[in-house]
């Protein structure tokens, strides 16, 4: 048969694929000595990195984290100036009734954001003293920040349940907020050809619940088709019309950790031997580091490459495949 | 007073007047223990007394009195006895309205008192009592003195992460200590006998026995890496020589056994010393193995292991006051297990919605009532505390109190519910109060009120208006414990910068010290610090801004019988014992 003939073969990949995830594990570490520590107890680590040693030297004036973008950056470092200048519990993040109240002052730093949030917020480019941002910067800027944190504890190999859901609440609590402020922007479903899949769907979910306006708990969502949803969180702050799609976007993020987080049903480990195919051929990519080519060898079966999915870069699909890869061995 | 009419019966005659209200004295206290015939005899006599004192009938469990004597400086003071009032006043008191001994030791006035009391009333002195009454009895973080004691661990910076202390815990006696680390060992230190001649110390602590406890694992399924961090000890009463203790990681829980084992056989016939085997052939006499002494050695063997129960991380675990039972609890369910059965376990609360989706809140501690064996409480992620009954139904979904206060409007942000989070929940010894940690506060509750804490300490509230950075360098998750002290009159906890902060519930005094490497020299006492939340800083304050947010204190213990506090920083164990003259 097909598989005794090929099961050194898959073994022997089995084992480079395992060699080859030590490998992508290392690269995750701060430091090499840390990759010593790991292995002198038998286990790689891919320890919670988010608060420890990143932030030790910096925590203390509440400066800034590690951010792709420099206008989060700008934003984190208004927070605390925020936070310090202005100590009065009353000025920082205050929930105001009604309108929200526009502060009167301008960017410190005169970053150019959306037009719609411009119209709320400054007026103009003069860069005026280092003020008390207004509220909805701040409260748009905390829920980046929540969506951010979120899709770092989805990241993580011990998925903190508790921080999960403080974070989440944090980021309803803010979308009731805008919602109720009349901010939450409820966008026209696109065509389908024009805007990417995932995006309809996002917006698809942002009307539902643009519609419902539930006042305390969320409606239940459908689970967004299962390979859009770990595309959806990481593409959501990214771009200017970031925040959009983060509004969308968190919805499926939050469906998404939670479902991760429980245990696996059996019908989602079916859904994981119906992948096989795509699985093996992921495999392969990885191995060979090769995108879109087909691998060559004698005993393979003929892996057509199907739509190029690229490869997964983070470490739960390397991890997600390697689990295909045992069920599969120890099955046969 | 009995002891007027017949100062040579004093003695007998108190103790007798004391069990003639056993209905209104805390049970189990073991103050008084006449033996019943006595009850009978000293009835006649001291009962017209009794009756004319009696004050109204206490409910059953009552707090100790706040004292009327006048609050006494707070930080190092004159070293008088803080008695209040020493003169013969109160004294004559305690004769007329039993009130509580001026010693504090009793409610009803103590042997030492009583006896000095009446003597000195005829002589006019004070009553005077020994020094020892005096600190344990006196209660109150203030009227104490704290002064280093040790401290364990490495003494560099460089922290290696496995040697991060993630609990601490004294055992039923206080002679043991025992801290976990996040590399899945356990160390416990054992407190030595007190040293007659250096009475100015009470015994250190030194190293007992190390074991790993946990390894770290890894789960298939859920292609998830299980770690070995210790998250609770929990101590099991001592029945037999040997000590046994519960350690849980985030998935499995251990019953360890620690003995000590300080003789061994030798002179068997078939085997030499060293193990190897004789040549049956070369035996020509028999003889009988004999005990003999050999160094300590401390043996610790895993008794039973309780796995596969949790799909979430397990956070605390807590023994039952029967002692045969012990709950688990992890973010989403809390189980009952049975000590002897390892492959079972009962699921009592479940609070899993249906659809994952709907998740807002989860189970962050849990802990039985240490004297009903069918109550435990359970604090959510949201701020409440549930009571539940497990007489009422098998699973405990419904509770029978909820403990929560309604938000103070003036204070709300966005961050109002994760800080209202609790992160540790105990109850006193006592068994009446329970009180609750939340990130900028302590909350002592009464189990008769639901509606509100009876009091509430800020423990850092400079840091309110800093919560947004806090948020940001995810400090605002961190979980903080509290405990009580063996009286139940001081409350303790940490916080950052390796402070850690006292309340004394009777005086309402509090206090904030710092567990540094500074004041390592024995019995050195430590200063009060102080954090200036605003603008002008005074001299030896320390301003918001400059404290050191990874230098958290997150676990304390404090030994249920003396004033002995031990207290965790990052991966150094400080302890401190109040100052002995």
């Amino acid at each position: 048969m097909i598989w005794r003939g090929t099961f050194s073969l898959f073994f022997v990949f089995f084992f480079n694929f395992f060699f080859q995830r030590l490998f992508i594990f290392g690269t995750e570490r701060e430091t090499e000595h840390e990759r010593g520590r790991g292995r002198e107890r038998g286990r790689h680590r891919i320890g919670n990195r988010l608060q420890a040693l990143s932030h030790q030297p910096r925590a203390r004036h509440g400066a800034r984290t590690h951010r792709p973008r420099d206008r989060d950056l700008a934003e984190v470092g208004r927070l605390t100036d925020c936070a310090t200048q202005a100590p009065h519990p009353s000025r920082c993040l205050k929930r105001v009734p009604g309108v929200a109240v526009l502060q009167g002052r301008m960017f410190a730093r005169g970053l150019k954001r959306k037009s719609s949030e411009d119209a709320e917020d400054a007026d103009g480019g003069v860069a005026g003293l280092p003020a008390a941002p207004s509220y909805t910067l701040q409260r748009q800027s905390l829920l980046d920040m929540s969506l951010v944190k979120l899709q770092l504890c989805h990241m993580l190999v011990e998925p903190n349940l508790c921080r999960s859901v403080l974070i989440a609440n944090t980021v309803r609590q803010i979308q009731e907020e805008m919602t109720q402020d009349g901010t939450w922007r409820v966008v026209a479903p696109q065509a389908a050809g024009r805007a990417p899949l995932d995006r309809l769907v996002s917006t698809e979910i942002l009307c539902r619940s643009g519609r419902e306006q539930e006042g305390e708990g969320d409606c239940p969502l459908p689970d967004p088709a299962p390979g859009q949803a770990p595309r959806r969180p990481q593409s959501s702050p990214w771009g200017l019309d970031g925040s959009r799609e983060g509004r969308g976007g968190f919805q499926k993020s939050l469906d998404h950790i939670f479902e991760t987080l429980e245990n696996k049903t059996p019908g989602s480990v079916e859904e994981l031997f119906s992948d096989v195919d795509s699985s093996y051929y992921d495999l392969d990519a990885v191995l060979t580091g090769m995108v879109g080519g087909a691998p060559t060898g004698p005993g393979l079966p003929a892996f057509a490459p199907t739509a190029a999915a690229p490869p997964s870069s983070t470490c739960r699909s390397d991890l997600g495949e390697l689990e295909h890869t045992v069920e599969i061995l120890v099955e046969t | 007073c009995a002891r007027d009419r017949r100062p040579g019966q004093g003695q007998r005659a108190g103790r007798a007047r004391q069990d003639t209200r056993p209905a209104a004295r805390a049970p189990g206290r073991g103050e008084g223990q006449a033996a019943p015939a006595q009850r009978g005899a000293e009835k006649e006599g001291a009962g017209a007394r009794s009756r004319a004192g009696r004050s109204p009938p206490r409910p059953l469990w009552s707090p100790p009195r706040p004292s009327p004597r006048p609050a006494p400086p707070l930080g190092p003071g004159p070293a008088a006895p803080p008695l209040g009032d020493v003169t013969g006043q109160a004294s004559r008191r305690h004769f007329e309205s039993r009130v509580a001994c001026p010693c504090r030791r009793r409610r009803r006035p103590c042997r030492s008192c009583r006896r000095h009391c009446w003597r000195r009333r005829e002589s006019g002195e004070a009553p005077r009592v020994k020094s020892t009454i005096l600190l344990t009895g006196a209660g109150g973080g203030n009227d104490i003195q704290w002064c280093f004691s040790q401290v364990k661990g490495a003494v560099d910076d460089d922290v290696a992460e496995a040697d991060i202390i993630s609990t601490v815990e004294f055992n039923h006696s206080g002679e043991l200590l025992a801290t976990g680390d996040k590399g899945g060992r356990v160390v416990i230190f054992q407190q030595e006998q007190e040293n007659k001649i250096q009475s100015h110390s009470r015994g250190e602590y030194n190293v007992y026995s190390t074991f790993q406890s946990h390894e770290p694992e890894f789960d298939y399924l859920k292609s998830l890496e299980i770690e070995e961090k210790i998250n609770k000890i929990r101590w099991l009463p001592q029945k037999n020589a040997a000590q046994f203790l519960l350690s849980t990681n985030d998935k499995t829980i251990k019953l360890w056994k620690i003995s000590e084992r300080d003789k061994r056989p030798e002179g068997y016939n078939l085997k030499e010393e060293d193990g190897r085997y004789r040549d049956p052939t070369t035996v020509t006499t028999l003889r009988v193995p004999v005990f003999r002494p050999m160094d300590l050695m401390v043996e610790a063997s895993p008794r039973r292991i309780f796995a596969n129960a949790h799909t979430y991380h397990i956070n605390s675990i807590s023994i039952n006051s029967d002692y045969e039972t012990y709950l688990s609890a992890d973010d989403l369910r809390i189980n009952l297990w049975h000590l002897e059965i390892t492959d079972r376990s009962f699921n009592i609360v479940d609070i899993k919605p249906a659809n994952m989706e709907e998740l807002t809140e989860v189970i962050t501690a849990a802990e039985f009532h240490p004297n009903s064996c069918n109550t435990f409480v359970y604090s959510s992620s949201k701020g409440t505390i549930r009571l539940c009954d497990m007489r009422a139904s098998a699973l405990c979904d419904r509770h029978s109190k909820l403990f929560e206060e309604p938000e103070d409007p003036s204070n709300r942000s966005f961050f109002s519910e994760i800080i209202s989070s609790i992160s540790d929940v105990k109850f006193s010894h006592s068994g009446r109060y329970m009180m609750t940690r939340d990130y900028l506060s302590v909350k002592i509750w009464d189990l008769n009120m639901e509606n509100r804490p009876v009091e509430t300490y800020q423990v850092h509230e400079y840091l309110r208006s800093k919560l947004c950075s806090l948020y940001e360098n995810d400090c605002i998750f961190d979980k903080f414990e509290c405990c009580w002290n063996g009286s139940d009159s001081v409350v303790m906890t940490g916080s950052y910068n390796n402070f850690f902060r006292m309340f004394d519930r009777n005086t309402k005094r509090d206090i904030t010290l710092e567990a540094s490497r500074e004041n390592n020299k024995p019995r050195t006492v430590l200063k009060p610090r102080k954090v200036c939340a605003s603008g002008k800083r005074k001299k030896d304050e320390i301003s918001v801004d400059s404290l050191d947010f990874n230098k958290k204190i997150l676990h304390t213990a404090w030994h249920p019988k003396e004033n002995i506090i031990a207290v965790a920083t990052t991966n150094n164990l400080y302890i401190f014992q109040d100052k002995v003259n």
